[in-house]
């Protein structure tokens, strides 16, 4: 069973995928290239010939020195390797720049408890030169690729394909029953703000966008299978062209329900781009993720719990709110009908305390 | 109310926050009586823990009364006194079910967080970062308690807030450490750490009937506490001595059959190794220290298990990975899930079975909360359990 795949999405993600190479292409980070190929170099040389580099930094040549410079090497070669080719190279140059620290480190240590001679401290100059350099490389690529994953420019014309899964102990005709009642759906997606059924299919969406602003659309049922799937896809006329599916499969070991949910969106850009840039955020995967979170806490114990800190949209301490809080966030809880108690899951390997009581 | 408000490395200051309030059905709120610092808390105190805010109320070892209960919580009264786990759970997931309550499933905010550190988020935790739900924590004159119907247990008897405070948290770690050694007749203990968790774990292996159980440290106290209060039979000041040899003198060249560090992210030590150690941790490049666990690997007895009660929070460097593969070791860790023990435990203390206790060297006031985190971080004046007193 091929559970995952939504069936409307298959065009629109191989351009996706181009359009992804694409781009990374141009980020055409020269300096980045030039420490990669200064890394593979640098990295060579220490391999192949240790004992004529030790000689020109000022080290002893002897054993443990040419086998820690080979070693060396072979990490620049690697971290070196992994700049060139990587899709995201800045993962690669902050692990340089991590080789950089803990070789001066190393370096300070050995320049300030031994008598230090010369060469040390040009070498830990000339190191501390090459940390910059992978730093000012590392942190370009990571604003580079954060570009390309959040802003206006990138969403109009790609389509992008979000899934999440999560795990709910309730039995699959509940959960799927919660589901499609899609009202229901609003109070576990943060920036749904209403979900309003016109018909046996078709509903009208309203989202909280940046700013007071709202995105509203119209979706419609392609497909619905009680206790298997729901697939649904805006209607033609929608400014925001989005389909889904979610597919409900009971879990192993009569653990409940597992839901599969894939949602793939695409904007014609503008205003519309960039407020759905803004909702689904830099990393939409983690948002589905919370989703289907909050609608397991739903599910499972009545709930959505909140932390002292999670009440607010931003960061804040993890201190009480204020009065005034509470009116802003409109927190107010109500009683909840005693939770059921949750279906007994076959699947308990945990030793029960026995040792104890005597 | 007055609260301890973690402000950064070295800083925690007593201030007037907002009395907290109820946020869901079934919160409830706790006058705190007595809150404990704890040695997790000096790893919040040193700031190795990464997401704290400036301001974030700590503390996740504490007890009280109930003052107000939400509209669903139907177990506990107005008045009850009760201890709180530090784990916040939601008692129906599939963990709750299994009873590993510190891996709840529904009560970190923040999952995304610890996803991203850990791959798989654990349970909130009280006053113990963003990274486990951004939760004001007890070592505050008032707390909420969510799930208030799944973790508090009340206290009916007359026995003192001292003997009962630390169902909280130490006393079930170190019960479920020794639980976790797996203890059978003739066997051997070794716990490195002898601070209030390495003390209730001794306790708990002599309980478990452990033949013999060492205690390594580098505090005199600290080992003449294990030796009159928590049983041990051995003790290795690993200043003094070297602790594998030693060790394996002990135990007639096999190693402890198992072995439990109590020491957690930032064990002392010497030599290249801690040096090498130290550098990694400042420039942030290895979250943790892990020179007892180390020891505890290499100690341990082919075929034995090694306990991890100490915390961890992110990686580790120069693990002998090998020792552990080709010895058929066995490990095992975890947060405590300390709803499991609670009242078992709670049972033995009334039958006089244990008294936790005697590892309390001071008590101040809430308002001395800064002066407390010093003392016990720096083990100044025999310090070795802290308990606050809020009201
Ligand atoms: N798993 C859990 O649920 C849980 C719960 C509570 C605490 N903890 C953790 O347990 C650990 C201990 O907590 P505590 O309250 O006893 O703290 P503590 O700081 O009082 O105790 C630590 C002890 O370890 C000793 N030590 C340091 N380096 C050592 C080494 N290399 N070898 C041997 N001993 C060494 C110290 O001298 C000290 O006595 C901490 O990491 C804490 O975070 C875990
Ligand atoms: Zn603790
Ligand atoms: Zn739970």
């Amino acid at each position: 069973m091929n559970r995952t795949s939504a069936p409307h999405d298959g065009n629109e993600r191989g351009f996706a995928s181009r359009h992804a190479r694409a781009s990374r292409r141009q980020r055409g980070l020269v300096r980045s290239d030039t420490l990669g190929w200064l890394g593979v170099g640098l990295g060579l040389a220490e391999v192949v010939a240790p004992s004529k580099l030790a000689h020109l930094v000022g080290m002893r040549a002897d054993q443990t020195t040419r086998r820690a410079l080979r070693l060396h090497g072979l990490r620049e070669l690697v971290t070196g390797v992994g700049v060139l080719v990587a899709a995201r190279r800045g993962r690669w140059l902050w692990m340089r720049v991590g080789g950089d620290l803990l070789d001066l480190g190393i370096l300070a240590i050995t320049a300030t408890s031994r008598r230090p001679t010369r060469r040390p401290r040009t070498l830990l100059t000339a190191l501390a030169a090459v940390t910059v350099l992978d730093v000012l490389a590392a942190s370009r690529a990571a604003r580079g690729e954060e570009r390309s994953h959040s802003t206006v420019r990138a969403l109009p014309t790609q389509p992008r394909t979000v899934k999440a899964a999560v795990t709910i102990g309730r039995p699959i005709e509940e959960v799927y029953a919660f589901w499609r009642k899609l009202d229901n759906l609003s109070a576990v997606m943060v920036h749904v703000e209403s979900i309003v059924e016109l018909d046996e299919r078709r509903s009208h969406w309203t989202v909280r966008g940046p700013a007071g602003t709202t995105l509203e659309w119209d979706a419609e049922i392609t497909e619905d299978r009680p206790n298997e799937m729901i697939a649904w896809r805006s209607t033609p006329e929608a400014d925001v062209r989005s389909c889904g599916v979610v597919h409900f499969v009971p879990a192993p070991g009569g653990r409940g329900t597992e839901i599969h949910a894939q949602i793939t969106y695409d904007a014609p850009g503008g205003r519309v781009g960039a407020m759905l840039a803004t909702l689904f955020g830099r990393e939409p995967g983690q948002q589905a993720r919370g989703d289907l979170r909050r609608l397991k806490q739903v599910l499972e114990t009545g709930e959505i719990l909140h932390s002292d800190a999670s009440i607010h949209p931003r960061p804040h301490p993890a201190r009480p709110p204020t009065k005034r809080d509470l009116v802003r966030y409109g927190i107010a809880p109500r009683a909840l009908e005693p939770p059921e108690p949750p279906i007994p899951s076959e699947i308990s390997s945990f030793v029960i305390f026995e040792e104890i009581v005597q | 109310m007055k609260a301890t408000c973690w402000y950064g490395k070295h800083d925690v200051r007593v201030e007037n926050v907002p009395d907290p309030k109820i946020l869901n059905a079934r919160d409830a709120i706790v006058r705190v009586t007595s809150t404990a610092i704890c040695g997790s808390d000096l790893h919040l105190y040193n700031g190795l823990v990464p997401g704290m805010e400036r301001g974030d109320v700590l503390g996740h070892e504490f007890m009280g009364e109930v003052v107000e209960v939400g509209p669903s919580v139907r177990n506990l009264e107005i008045g009850d006194r009760v201890v709180v786990p530090f784990p916040i759970a939601c008692g129906m997931c599939g963990a709750c079910q299994a009873e590993r309550f510190s891996l709840c499933e529904n009560t970190n905010p923040n999952a995304e967080l610890a996803e991203k550190l850990w791959g798989h988020s654990p349970a909130g935790i009280f006053g113990y970062s963003h990274l486990v739900g951004g939760f004001a924590g007890g070592q505050a004159e008032l707390v909420r308690v969510p799930f208030a119907d799944v973790g508090p247990i009340k206290i009916t008897g007359d026995l003192r807030d001292e003997q009962v405070l630390f169902l909280s948290d130490v006393l079930p770690t170190g019960y479920m450490a020794a639980e976790m050694c797996g203890i059978r007749p003739g066997h051997v203990v070794a716990v490195w750490g002898a601070g209030p968790v390495g003390q209730m774990a001794m306790a708990s292996a002599r309980m478990l009937r452990a033949e013999r159980v060492i205690a390594i440290d580098r505090f005199g106290e600290r080992l003449r506490m294990a030796r009159r209060h928590a049983g041990a039979t051995d003790t290795i000041d690993y200043e003094e001595h070297d602790v594998l040899e030693s060790l394996a003198e002990l135990t007639g060249g096999r190693g402890p059959d198992a072995c439990i560090d109590a020491v957690g992210m930032e064990a002392h030590g010497h030599g290249l190794l801690h040096a090498h150690d130290r550098v990694k941790q400042a420039l942030r490049l290895e979250t943790d220290r892990p020179t007892a666990l180390r020891q505890a690997i290499q100690a341990c007895a082919n075929g034995g298990t090694v306990v991890i009660a100490g915390v961890y929070g992110g990686v580790v460097d120069k693990m002998p990975f090998g020792s552990l593969m080709n010895r058929s070791l066995t490990v095992r860790t975890g947060q405590c899930h300390v709803q499991h023990y609670m009242r078992p435990l709670l049972a033995c203390i009334e039958r006089g079975e244990i008294d936790p206790s005697f590892i309390v060297t001071h008590r101040l006031s809430l308002e001395d909360a800064a002066r407390g985190y010093e003392l016990f971080l720096h083990k100044q004046d025999g310090c070795t359990k802290v308990v606050l007193e809020a009201s």
